[in-house]
Parts: structure tokens; sequence; C-alpha cells
């Protein structure tokens, strides 16, 4: 069993353990040189065909949490043996959702009670399930079940092991006729897998080609998962134990069984010291570094432990023939004193059992403290049986693992990975910790459940008394990216401080909300200019636009093609306020919505940011991260986690359509955010289609730089102002079957606003303010219709100016003064005018008109009046006399304000 | 008679405090006050979203209007449980930031604390807007209130202004954004996206300048002392107000209070009498109209009346024509002629020099140099200036400037130029230092002919 041939291809962590399987047969890999193998040791942890694992998602807000990862199970594991610049140890995984990532639709249909907390779904659609080794983040247990008893039930049955991330399954969501639906694990799926075909012949009927050839690979793939995922229990029962026998079964067989195969890697791994690749590495050959003098130290005191004590019990299989150094054993004792602790603690953990104890040690310190620090710790947890490494020794062990590897995300694995590397035994090292841990648990007679566990168990059980909807109800924007710790909060209703307050906004987990009326509105009977009012009011929202069928088809199109190709792309929209820009994407994001929902398209994400929301152009980045995962962050910050996103490729992503409103607000000095949301697109890890809307059709050639605007392409989309006809549909569509206004009078408004300026929303507003004159003007009893009269009194309060009026009622003085203004410019021939030069004027007019002349104060006062008023406009008043004076209104409107006033 | 004395001093409080404190009393503009309330009313009822801007000439009574809208639909229980008022004002709030720390606070949001605002200035106006994109018809209406909304317009990029009316276009929580401004053209500073977001309604209010029978009328009603039975209906007016729970408001809290008097019925027979029969004098009318064609608004009148009122004493317990006429004398005196009238002789034959050189250089600016050049010629021939020194005449020079009847050029100028040669203009009209000299009293002749001409 024992195989080594190919370790030194297989990367620098990983060990395929047992011969390739040529019988393994993949779909998606047919064409390409691939090894298939049962097991492997990948860095501290052992990974075998059935394995639950735990996958880091990029996308997600704390990637090296549990929270942030995605769970999955090993279908199979292969190596890529092809020159490639993917990483070439890989895994074929079935997919697990939590289920917040299932459409709430799916919750609705059934009597179905999800547990949020502890639940997954097994996920059959069609994600790419290929997934390179090193995204893995550690491993987890996953109990299925059926979906007669309930989660909380499921994992009460089973004994739960601390610190390590449990979960339940009992759904599935497959398509069955079309649609993807929640089925019970327990149901076969026959009729899915039928449904599944018909699917994919249908598939290769219809002529998008290119699609569907991708999405049928990918969904046979993973279709075959369940029958071959039993065939895997099949062969690997007798050294292997399916997750659900290890939470009911009996434990005794189950260490026979352990201990016979833990012989046998342990053999690879003394095997594998003599290895050319550790003995490559220089750091073996410095015995000053603490750390392998202290592992030497364990070796020996392990070589030394006799059968006498527990510790050296649990420590028999120990590797010793093979160690070679025979330095003195001084430090002996304390390390037997740490052994033990470990030991102690590993009781009080009650671990029942798993496959791989070590990744018990690592889950214990990851869940209970996964901050950055601890994962720190991780690495010296795995290093502490054998050696405490002091940040010296450390320091240069650390490059090695940066140079091992291109993902910095994984540096806390890896590193501890690369510290035993170092130390020049790495598998042996793994083994050992294997070993220790498997004796312990052989001598842990006392199996007690501690406090700690059992208040987690409580919280749990407490999470799950939510349901679903509650949750869903609470969370802010995104309840798919809710993590269960958002119910908990809100769940409190113990009063905040600020600082507190603000950290749960920061955090996206208090969800902003309105003072609640304390009676609802009345929805009595409401009369027909009611109705009509309520249908004009521009917040409503038709179900189709209007006279805006050729942009929402051109739009619709170009949304459609870039999610269906999973590509990135660019679109300008342009025109001038009110006609329609925002309302059409909004509408085609919504019909691309609703095929989502049918499942004719994949899965996309919308965010939407507008330039007049924000206070500054950068805080852009903060909105859409914050639609991204509901968290406020600092621009800085939001800004390179953006980068980081749209720049690394990420399993499992879906498109983001990212709808940028009022551009040009965007647009600074240096336009480094324009530039960086036109040019995530053109990554083509992003997925990112961005709508970009603004009002003139020039701006990216008058206001944007260069790079910018070769960036934002040239699919371009301008929004020409309503016609007066186009007017007159979208009100007569917002009034359909209404006889509350006369069609003239519609054609009135439609007119009027064309010709100004085609502004769909005045044209609404007119209508409504004519329903609310008609609505008081008209005499009781009779029907109230609005016609051409009120909307014309409309028209005259909405559009005509009140300069006119303004002047009539201003008192004599002050009409005098416009027209000594008026006056004066006359006189003169210029616009602009002095006070000393109108106050001669006014001298004149108020002897004509045998009125007292105001002295050059009080008609200074009168001045400023009309200034405030902006009849005038003057210059500071600090100038006293000599004021210059210049007229707002035209003359002809003094001359005929007071014509008509001496009449 | 002690008695009379007591009623005397209450009436004039009474008045005083009328006059000053009552916010809510508006006459006229009915229409626009039911247009007002209307609006106000589906807000708050029906959840719809409006958007107005009550527009007018200072002292028009726009804040009244509201007042007085608010004091109506306060009576109703339904309102006062169903509404956020959110006040603003151009001059207090200064720029977004400021603006929206306060609605935060008005708004009882959940980021605000006992009055104060946390977080930074971006995540107040992101939770603010999602605050508001989370209510819907069920949540609160609220009504902003904003005065001096053309200061609004100068905030950057009128962000405020656009996401209040972008919330009122759209399928939000309810708001209605009054503004209210003096400036007739405040539509063309709105920014044309902004401007596309208003609903467009505009009230405006003009008070009326062709019903001088109504101002009088008006003036009569602004003395005359309501009976208590009279004075028990204002109060109940104004009970609702109480339950108007805004910070920002301050008016319903020191509202003017009738109920706290009573008058002797005969004092009050004798009072109201004596008012009418004051409006019907003629020199009370002439003067009513020459305060009406000055001004129209009614807050100028209730200036006026305060000061008339501010008279009253005890022995002399009515108000009389001469009163009004002699006030309304002061209101139309020219300051700056009585300024002159307290110059020196000195000071104004630098005026009278200063005028003559404005008459030949067609208001030329001038130096001290040339003033005092002309000053000589006269002092020459002059008993009464012979023998004034040149720095004697420089002080009077400067302290011209001071009392600004004579303005320096530019103000940059100030260190760079010698004081003798820095350049000024005159701040007086010829009318002016012509009345001046009729009115000085005890001119030395030759100075009062001097002004007359030129010629020495």
């Amino acid at each position: 069993m024992v195989n080594n041939e190919n370790e030194i291809c297989a990367g620098q962590q990983v060990i395929w353990i047992g011969s390739h399987e040529p019988n393994t047969f993949v779909k998606s890999l047919q064409h390409k040189n691939v090894y298939f193998y049962k097991k492997c040791v990948y860095g501290p942890l052992t990974l075998a065909i059935g394995d639950y694992i735990l996958v880091a998602n990029a996308d997600a807000t704390e990637p090296d949490t549990v929270d942030g990862c995605d769970i999955a199970k090993i279908l199979h594991l292969y190596e890529l043996r092809e020159m490639t610049n993917k990483e070439s140890c890989r895994a074929i995984v079935q997919w697990y959702s939590r289920p917040q990532a299932i459409p709430h639709k799916n919750f609705d249909v059934d009597d179905l009670t999800i547990d949020f907390g502890l639940e997954i779904i097994e996920e059959h659609r069609p994600y790419d399930n290929d997934v390179a080794l090193g995204s893995i983040f550690r491993k987890c247990l996953v109990v299925e079940g059926s979906s007669k008893s309930s989660a909380e039930q499921l994992i009460k049955r089973s004994k739960t092991i601390p610190n390590c991330p449990m979960f339940v399954t009992r759904y599935k969501f497959v398509k069955v006729k079309q649609s993807y639906r929640l089925i019970p694990l327990e149901i076969q799926l026959d009729d899915a897998k039928e449904g599944r075909q018909k699917r994919s012949c249908r598939d290769g009927d219809s002529t998008s080609a290119r699609k569907s050839i991708s999405r049928r690979r990918v969904s046979i793939a993973a279709g075959n998962a369940p029958s071959e995922f039993v065939d895997v229990n099949y062969f690997n029962s007798e050294n292997k134990v399916s997750p659900i026998k290890i939470v009911g079964g009996c434990s005794v067989v189950r260490l026979s069984e352990r201990k016979k195969r833990d012989d046998q890697p342990e053999i690879n791994a003394n095997y594998l010291v003599a290895s050319p690749l550790t003995e490559k590495n220089p750091k073996v050959a410095t015995p000053k570094s603490r750390a392998s003098a202290a592992r030497r130290n364990l070796n020996l005191s392990l070589d030394k432990g006799a059968d006498t004590t527990a510790d050296s019990d649990c420590l028999n299989y120990s590797i010793v023939q093979q160690t070679p150094d025979p330095k003195t054993p001084s430090n002996d004792m304390k390390i037997k004193l740490r052994l033990s602790e470990r030991r102690k603690s590993a009781r009080l953990a009650s671990i029942d059992d798993e496959r791989d104890p070590l990744e018990l040690v690592l889950a214990a310190n990851t869940v209970t403290s996964p901050s950055k620090q601890s994962r720190k710790r991780l690495g010296v947890s795995n290093g502490d049986i054998y050696h405490t490494p002091t940040k010296k020794s450390k320091e240069p062990l650390e490059s090695v693992g940066t140079e091992l590897t291109t993902s910095t995300r994984r540096k806390s694995i890896l590193k501890s990975a690369t510290t035993r590397l170092a130390d020049g035994t790495p598998r042996r090292s793994i083994q050992l910790s294997n070993i220790v841990e498997q004796r312990i648990f052989d001598n842990n007679e006392i199996i007690s459940t501690p406090k700690r566990n059992r208040s987690k168990l409580a919280d749990q059980v407490a999470d799950a008394d939510y349901t679903p909807k509650k949750s869903s109800q609470k969370t802010p924007s995104r309840p798919r990216r809710m993590s269960s710790t958002g119910t908990k909060v809100a769940a409190t209703d113990a009063p905040l401080t600020p600082s507190q307050k603000l950290k749960k906004i920061r955090s996206g987990e208090l969800s902003p909300s309105m003072e609640q009326r304390h009676q609802s509105l009345d929805v009595g009977h409401k009369s027909q200019l009611q109705l009509a009012r309520e249908q004009l009011h521009v917040s409503v929202v038709p179900k189709s636009l209007p006279c805006r069928e050729k942009e929402f088809d051109n739009i619709y199109s170009f949304l459609e093609g870039k999610i269906q190709d999973q590509c990135g792309g660019c679109i300008y929209v342009s025109g001038v306020p009110g006609t329609g820009k925002t309302a059409t994407v909004t509408g085609v994001i919504r019909s691309l919505q609703r095929l989502v929902g049918e499942d004719k398209l994949p899965a996309f994400d919308f965010l939407e940011i507008n330039g007049m929301r924000l206070t500054e152009p950068r805080q852009a980045y903060v909105q859409i991260y914050k639609q991204l995962t509901g968290k406020t962050v600092s621009w800085e910050h939001a800004h390179s986690l953006l980068e980081k996103r749209f720049t690394t490729p990420a399993l499992r992503r879906v498109t983001t359509v990212l709808l940028v409103d009022e551009l040009d607000i965007l647009c600074n000095r240096r336009q480094d955010v324009v530039y960086n949301l036109l040019d995530w697109p053109t990554k083509s890890a992003a997925r990112l289609v961005v709508v970009t809307i603004a009002n003139t059709m020039d701006l990216p050639e008058r206001l944007l730089m260069g790079k910018v605007t070769s960036r934002l392409g040239l699919t371009r989309l301008t929004f020409q102002p309503y016609t007066h006809k186009q007017l007159q549909e979208i009100v007569t569509a917002r009034l359909a079957g209404s006889e509350a206004f006369k069609g003239e009078a519609v054609q009135l408004v439609a007119r009027k606003v064309a010709a100004v300026s085609g502004d769909a929303r005045r044209a609404l507003d007119i209508c409504r303010r004519a329903t609310e004159i008609a609505d008081t003007a008209g005499e009781q009893g009779s029907v109230k219709c609005v016609n051409m009269l009120h909307v014309q009194q409309a028209l005259a309060e909405m559009i005509a100016s009140a300069k006119v009026q303004a002047i009539k009622n201003c008192s004599r003085l002050e009409q005098i003064f416009l027209q000594a203004v008026a006056a004066e410019v006359t006189r003169t021939g210029v616009e602009e005018t002095t006070f000393l030069g109108v106050y001669t004027q006014v001298e004149t007019i108020a002897a004509f008109m045998g009125v007292s002349l105001p002295a050059p104060g009080r008609a200074l006062h009168i001045c400023s009046k009309l200034g405030a008023e902006r009849l005038i406009i003057c210059e500071h008043s600090r100038n006293d006399l000599f004021q210059k004076i210049l007229l707002n209104v035209s003359s002809d409107d003094i001359h005929y304000a007071l014509r008509v006033e001496g009449n | 008679m002690p008695d009379t004395r007591q009623e005397v001093i209450k009436a004039r409080c009474f008045l005083k405090e009328r006059l000053q404190r009552d916010y809510t009393s508006l006459r006229g503009y009915e229409a626009e006050r039911s247009n007002v309330r209307q609006l106000l009313q589906r807000t708050a009822e029906m959840g719809e979203s409006n958007s107005l801007l009550l527009i007018g000439p200072r002292g028009a009574g726009k804040t009244t209007l509201i007042n007085a809208v608010l004091t109506d639909l306060l009576e109703n229980k339904s309102f006062v449980d169903n509404t956020l008022i959110v006040h603003l004002d151009g001059n207090l709030h200064t720029d977004d930031r400021i603006a929206l720390k306060s609605i935060t606070v008005q708004m009882r949001l959940e980021n605000a604390a006992d009055g104060k605002v946390f977080g930074s200035f971006a995540e107040n106006l992101a939770f603010l807007l999602q605050c508001l994109k989370a209510g819907d018809k069920k949540s609160k209406s609220v009504v902003f209130v904003l005065e001096e909304f053309d200061l609004f317009c100068t905030h950057h990029n009128q962000t405020l202004l656009y996401n209040l009316f972008d919330v009122s276009q759209s399928a939000q929580a309810p708001i209605c954004v009054l503004g209210v401004t003096c400036r007739l053209d405040v539509i063309e500073l709105l920014e044309k996206r902004v401007k596309s977001r208003f609903s467009h309604r505009q009230v405006f209010l003009f008070p009326s300048a062709h019903k001088f029978d109504e101002y009088s009328a008006l003036f009569e009603q602004l003395i005359c002392i309501p009976s208590s039975k009279q004075l028990q209906l204002d109060a109940d007016r104004i009970d609702s107000l109480e339950l108007l729970k805004s910070e920002t408001f301050t008016f319903q809290r020191n509202h003017f209070d009738g109920i706290e008097y009573t008058f002797d019925k005969r004092f009050l027979d004798n009072w109201n009498k004596q008012v009418s029969k004051l409006t019907k004098s003629p020199a009370v009318q002439k003067t009513l109209q020459a305060l009406y064609d000055f001004d129209v608004s009614e807050a100028f009148l209730k200036m006026f009346i305060f000061r008339l009122v501010a008279q009253l004493k005890p022995n002399a317990p009515y108000i009389t024509a001469e009163q009004v006429t002699s006030l309304a004398s002061q209101y139309e005196c020219d300051h700056k002629v009585d300024l002159l009238c307290g110059l020196s002789v000195l000071e104004l034959c630098l005026i009278i020099a200063i005028k003559h050189h404005s008459t030949i250089y067609d208001r030329d600016p001038f130096n001290f140099e040339i003033i005092f050049g002309r000053f000589s010629k006269f002092a020459k021939v002059s008993t009464t200036m012979q023998g004034v020194e040149r720095p004697i005449v420089l002080k009077a020079f400067e302290h011209l400037r001071v009392v600004e009847l004579i303005m320096p050029l530019s103000n940059s100028g100030l260190g760079k130029v010698q004081k003798d040669f820095e350049m000024h203009k005159l701040a007086l009209t010829y009318g002016q230092i012509q009345q001046a000299v009729l009115r000085y009293q005890a001119l030395p002749t030759e100075v009062a002919q001097w002004a007359q001409s030129s010629l020495i």
C-alpha cells in the first residue's frame, strides 16, 4: 500500500497515499492526463475520498473562518499531470450550501424547517466543482440525516466533537422538472436524474450551444456524485468510516480499524524522512534551531518512554527506530508534561472519534479563537507537541513557507506545515501527532462534556428557535450573507451604548429602520381621482416601461449575454433627467432576476451605487463592499478588499452586476474611483458587469481621462427626451382603466412638458397636481374629472414664473424702485446700474407720481428687500450708495405688471 | 386711580407679548393654507410623498403659515402619532454634515443617542438613506421643513436635497419636503437632477398691495384687546401645540397664551373705543398709508405697533394720533442727515468741499490733499475757519471716514498709500448735504453761503 513514487511532483505539501486508480472515470477530466487517488496528506490535513471539507470562499467577508467557507465533500482526489498554471493537486467535490444561499422561495413551498445555524443543503446547481487542494481550509463533520428528524435531534444523537464545525444535511437542492427544489436526502433521485438528462438533451437542442455544453458537463459531474459517493464509501469501508457511522456506530470496532490503518502511514512517513525533498531543505542541516532540538528531545523521550505511564503509552508507536539524533534527553521531562497536558485537554474535550485527530486539534484552535492571532497559535500548537518555536527560529521557516505557496491567505496553515517541513520530517510529525491523539482517545474512558461545549450547543438550539423567515426579515439587505450571529444580536433587546451600536451598524448587524405608524393607513374607499393620483406618483413602478422598449431590449440583451457568458463588461447609458434611465435598468434587472428565479439564467448579484448618495467619490468602495458583505469598513480597506476580490479568481463566484448611477459625481480630479470601477470588469476573474448612468452624452470624452474612456468602451446607449406622444402614452398607460382624465387634458400636459424638457417626472407631477385641483374645485355630487381648466391651472402653478405676480404685490415704493431701475437701464443702455443712478430716477418718478420721496437709507432698505426676493440682483449693502444693481426680471415684465395694475 | 394704572400696564404687557410671540395666527392666505394643509394631511394619512416650496418676500408669513398649519393638524390625533417633523434651517445647518446630524437626531434613528450622533458623515448619510429605504407605507411619515431653502442649494453637490427629493419620488418611507424661501428664482438654483426630482409644487405668498382697508383694519386689530371669550378660543386653538414634541421647534414652548390675562370690562371697552377712534383719524390714516407705501408686510406693521405700544404709560394711558405720526416721521427721517447735523463745523466744511469737488468732477474720487486745497481756499476768506492747522483738518477728515460718510475706494490699499493721498468716495447724495446745511443749527452764514455756491 505504500506509495511514494509521485510525491515529488505532488507539490510540496501533498503526499498521495495509495496507488492511483486507473479505473476511476470523471467526465470533465476525460481528456486530461490525471491520476486519481483515494487519499492524500496535505499539510496538516489528511484528506480522503468522502471527507467533508471547508473550502475557503474568496468572496466571503472573512475567508479564514468557518463562516467564510463553503462546505464540500470530496468525491475524487486527483493529480493533474499536465503542464498548466493550475495547481496540480486537485479534488472533485460535491458542494453543500448554507441555507442562506438557497433562494428563499424554496423554503416557503413546503413546511420545511431549516435550522439556519446548523444545516447545510446538498447543492446540485452547476457550480464549478473542481477545487485546488490549496483552497481547502480544514475538515469538518457533516451528519447526513433524514428529513423526518430535526437537525437538533440529529446533532444530539450524534456525539458532538467540540470545536469541530458540525453540520447536518437533510435536504438536497436538485433540479426537478426544470426548477430547483429542496428534496429530502432519503428520496432517491431517479426522477431527478431523469430530469437532468432530459434537460441536458434539451440544452443540446437549444441554440446557445456554448453555454449548454459547459453547463451540462458540470451538471453531469455533479449529478454523478451521489451514486459514486456510495461506491466510494463501500470501497473504503474497511479502513474508512462514513460520517453517519461515526455518529451512530460503536467505537470499538473503529478503533481497531484505526490502529491497523495508522500503521501504514506511519511507515510511510518514516520512509519519507530520507526523501530527497526533505533532504534538500537546508533547514534540516541546521541543528541549532531550537525547534528541531526540541523535536529530537521529544523523539528521544518517545524512544525512551516505556509502557509504564499513560503518556508513554500513548506514544508507543513512535517512529523511534528511525530517529537519528542521539542528543541528551535533558528536556525530556518538560515535553512529557506538555504531552500530558495535551492529553488532559483532549480528555476534557471528550473527543469522540475522528479519523484524523490532528485536525481536531486544529479545529480546537481555530474555533476557540478564530482571529489572526490564534492562527499563529495554530502553527504553534501543531508544533508544540514536539517543539516550542521562538520567533527567531520561526522566521526563517516562514520565509520557506512563502516560497512554497503563492496564496497568502492560506499562509497560516502552510506555515505550520512548513514549520514541520523545515524540521526535516514533516510527514512523520503528522503521523506522530496522529498517534498522540489516537492514544489519547484510547485511554479516554471518561467522556465528559465540558460546560463550554454545552452552552454552545444551547446557543445553537436557541438559534434554531428562530425560523428562517424571521431572520431573513432582520437582515438589512442581503440575507444570504447573513451570519447566524446576526439573529442572535437582533434577538437581544438590551440597550446598547453608542459605541456598541456603531459597531453593530458597521458590521451590518443593526438594520436601519424607521419608526412605525401607530395606526396603519386607511385603505378605505378611494375615489377615481385618488386612485389616479396614486397611479400618477412617480414612485409607482409600472409593469412595463412604455416607449422605452428598444432601450430595454438593448440593455437586456447586453446584460443577459454577459451573465450567460460569465464575463465582464461595461455599458454607458446617458440621457437628460427624467427619461427613465434608472427605471429601465432596474426593470431589466428585475426581469433578469425573475429569469434566475425560474432557473433559466445563472444567478447573479446586483449592486447599486449612486454618486449623489455618496459624500465623496471614494465612499463608492465602501458602499459596494457593504452591499457585498453587509459590513462597513473604511474606504481604503474596502478598496483593497474589492481589489482583491475582483482580481483573484474564486470558485462558485457568480456574475456581479453593478449599477453606477450619476457617474459624473464620482469623477474626482484623479479619477481613480471611476478608473477602478471600469477597470475591474476587464479582469477575467471579476465577472463584473458595470452599467454606468449619467446625464451627458459626451461625458466620457469631456470629463473622463483617456484611460478611463478607453475602459468604458463603446457600448453606449442614449435615452432621448420623451416626445409629446410618448409622454401622452406614459400618462395614459398609468391611467389605464381610469376615467379621471380627459384625453385632451393629458395631451396638453404632454405637449407643454415635451416643449420644455421631455421630463416624464414633470408630466406626472403636473397631472397629479391637476387631479388635486380637480378634487378641490369640483362640486359635490358631480363626477369629478380632470379637464383642460384644471390642467391649465396646474401648469400655471408649476411652470409659469411668479415674477409678474410678485411685482404686482410689491409695495408702491418698491414698484417705483423697480421702475427706476428699468428706466436707468434704458437711459444708460447698460444692464448694470448703480444705486446712485437709480436713486435719481426714483426722485423723478416719485415726484411725478406724487409720492413722498424716500430717503436714501429707506431706498437702500427697499433695494435689499427686492434683492432678497431676487427681483433685482444687488451687491452687498456694504457698498452703500455705490452698490451695483442688476435687473433680474425683464423690464417688459415690470411694465406689464404695473400697467395692468394701473388699468 | 391705581386700578387704571394696573390695567394700562397689563394692557401694555399683553399687547407686547401678543405682537412678539404669537407665532401661529395667520391672516389671509386661505387658499395657500388649505393647499399646504391638504398636502401634509395626505402625507400623514395616505403615506403619499410630496415636495413643496413656499416662496414669498420677507415678512409675508411663510413660517407662520407652516406653524399655523401644523397647529391645525396637531389637533388630529392620528397626525401626531404618525408623523415626525424635522426642522432644518439653512442658516443653522450650513452644510450637509450638520444637517444630517440634526435629521438623525430629530428622526430618533438608532445611531443617535441623547442628541448626539456617532459615526462619520458618510456613515450617517448611508444610514439615513437605508432607514428611509427600509421604510414603507407602514412607517411614520416624515415632514421635513427646510427654512431658508435657498441656502441648502449651496451645499456641495446638493446631496441632501437630491436624496430628500429622490426619496419623495420613490416608493420608500413617505416624506414631505417643505422648502421655505424668499427667493423667487430658487428653482433655478437646483441642479438639473435635483430639479427633475422636485415636484415643482410652489406656493407663493404675497401680501396684498392693493388692500389698504385691510391694512388699517389689521392695525386696529393688532392694538385691540379681545374679550375673554375670544381669548379662550385662541387658547384652545393652540392647546394642541403641546403635542409637538420637537427639539428644534421652539415656537410652541413659549407661545403667547392670552388666557393669563383678564381685563376690567370697563377698561376694555374704553380701550377698544379709543383704538377705533384712533384708526379712523385722518392723521393716522395718512401715516398708515405712508407705511403701506413703503412696506406691505404684516411683520413691518407689527414692529411699528410694538414701538407705539411701548410708549404706553400710566399717565398716558392711550395711544394718540400724535404718537403715531411722530413715530412714523422717525421712520421716515434720514439718519445720515442726522449724523451730518451732529458734525463739527469744520467737518461739515470738509463735506461741503467734497461736495464741490464731486460736482465739478462728477463724483470722481478724491484724497485729503485735494480736499484740503479746496478747504484752504475757503478758510483764507472765512473768518471762522482761519488758522485751522493741517493736522486738525486731517483728523476731521479721518473722523468722516470713521463714521463712513466717506469711504475708501478699496480696502486693500490701506497700508500702501500714505493716508493723505488715499482715494475716497462720498457716500452721500447732494440732497442730503443740502438738508443738513439747512438743518444745522448755528451754522456760520459764510459756510451756508459757501455750501450754496462753490464760488468764493
